[in-house]
């Protein structure tokens, strides 16, 4: 699985995948980084720290929650999503399927163009 | 490890974020750093290469502290506004409480019975004491501390510090709690302003200099801490 990083960090993209994955539960930010690289399949992956201004900013919009936990001996922030987060979410889902929709649909109809 | 982190903290600290949220931005990043380290050194990585591929991962310093300025730009007030923080708000500040503690002492010392200043009771000689210093010495002080941590903290530009602490030196050799006497009994008086007398009479010039003359070395005194404490603190690229 290829880890070279992107040089553009997608706008709504972070969000929308962090939010995503609090979903299910809470998690801290390397955690949330290794999921999203997972569950993409490494198709996103970008600088590893650049996700902490992202939910800085999401816990700041009221996104976010965050607490420190000590777990197996180690103290990590763990960040669980809100009910404003979850609104947050679905919303941005929304957005994003409507725009792939658009953009399939556009991409269909340029493969039964006419050939020049 | 946290000083892999320097560059960057000086960095953001210089763009005006504030200290808090730099703090909790390095801690994460030094944490996941070495969960990084952790996960790559299972590879057939050299412990150096292992280090170096973690970093790499992780960004580099300029990607760090774009992401931090575009996504959670929190500027602090020191940053937004220094000429608030360190000029305007310090000389409010002695000046109120000059008049405060003026004020206080003024109805405090109304029942003293007009003596000699050799004369006037323990209590309120210690109480006199005690205004004085808190007004001459302490309020000052405690200002100039404030603004120099301040300073220091969001590693602000010496402009505007210099010029606070010259409005604090300036406001604190014109203003204070002064018991001016001449000796007789019945002409002991209190007052803000700490007039020079020559011959019974206050002397302006005489007032204006030794005024000058307290600022500077206040001035000197404040602005020496600074440096020196700027100089054991701040790094050198900073």
């Amino acid at each position: 699985m290829a880890r070279d990083p992107n040089p553009n960090f997608m706008a709504g993209v972070p969000e929308l995948m962090i939010l995503r994955l609090l979903q299910e539960r809470e998690m801290y930010g390397y955690e949330i980084v290794q999921a999203i690289r997972e569950e993409t399949g490494g198709v996103i992956s970008f600088g590893e720290g650049v996700v902490y201004p992202v939910l800085h900013g999401l816990e700041h919009d009221g996104a976010l929650t965050s607490r420190r936990k000590a777990v197996s001996g180690r103290s990590r922030q763990y960040y669980t999503v809100t009910a404003t987060g979850t609104q947050r979410y679905r919303q941005l889902a929304q957005t994003w399927t409507s725009l792939t929709d658009a953009i399939r649909l556009a991409l269909k109809g340029a493969s039964h163009a006419p050939e020049i | 490890m946290r000083r892999r982190f320097e560059a960057l903290t000086e960095g953001l600290l210089r763009a005006g974020v504030a200290p808090r949220h730099v703090r909790r931005y390095v801690t994460e990043l030094d944490e996941h750093l070495t969960d990084l380290i952790a996960e790559v050194r299972t590879s057939s990585l050299e412990p150096a290469a292992a280090i170096q591929r973690a970093e790499t991962l992780l960004g580099g310093d300029e990607e760090l502290v774009q992401a931090m300025l575009e996504r959670a730009p929190r500027r602090s007030l020191t940053a937004s506004a220094p000429w608030a923080v360190f000029a305007l708000s310090p000389t409010l500040l002695f000046v109120f409480a000059i008049v405060a503690i003026d004020s206080a002492m003024i109805r405090l010392l109304s029942p003293l019975p007009v003596v000699a200043p050799d004369q006037i009771p323990v209590g309120y000689r210690l109480l006199i004491d005690f205004a004085s210093l808190l007004v001459n010495d302490l309020v000052g002080a405690v200002l100039v501390v404030t603004c120099v941590v301040l300073a220091l903290r969001q590693r602000s530009k010496s402009v505007w510090l210099w010029t606070g602490l010259g409005m604090i030196a300036l406001a604190r050799s014109a203003l204070g709690f002064h018991v001016n006497a001449s000796g007789n009994a019945g002409a002991m008086t209190y007052s803000a302003i700490d007039l020079v007398f020559t011959r019974g009479h206050p002397n302006l010039a005489a007032t204006l200099v030794l005024a000058g003359v307290r600022s500077a070395v206040f001035f000197g005194v404040a602005a020496l801490a600074y440096l020196v404490l700027r100089k054991k603190l701040v790094p050198v690229n900073g």
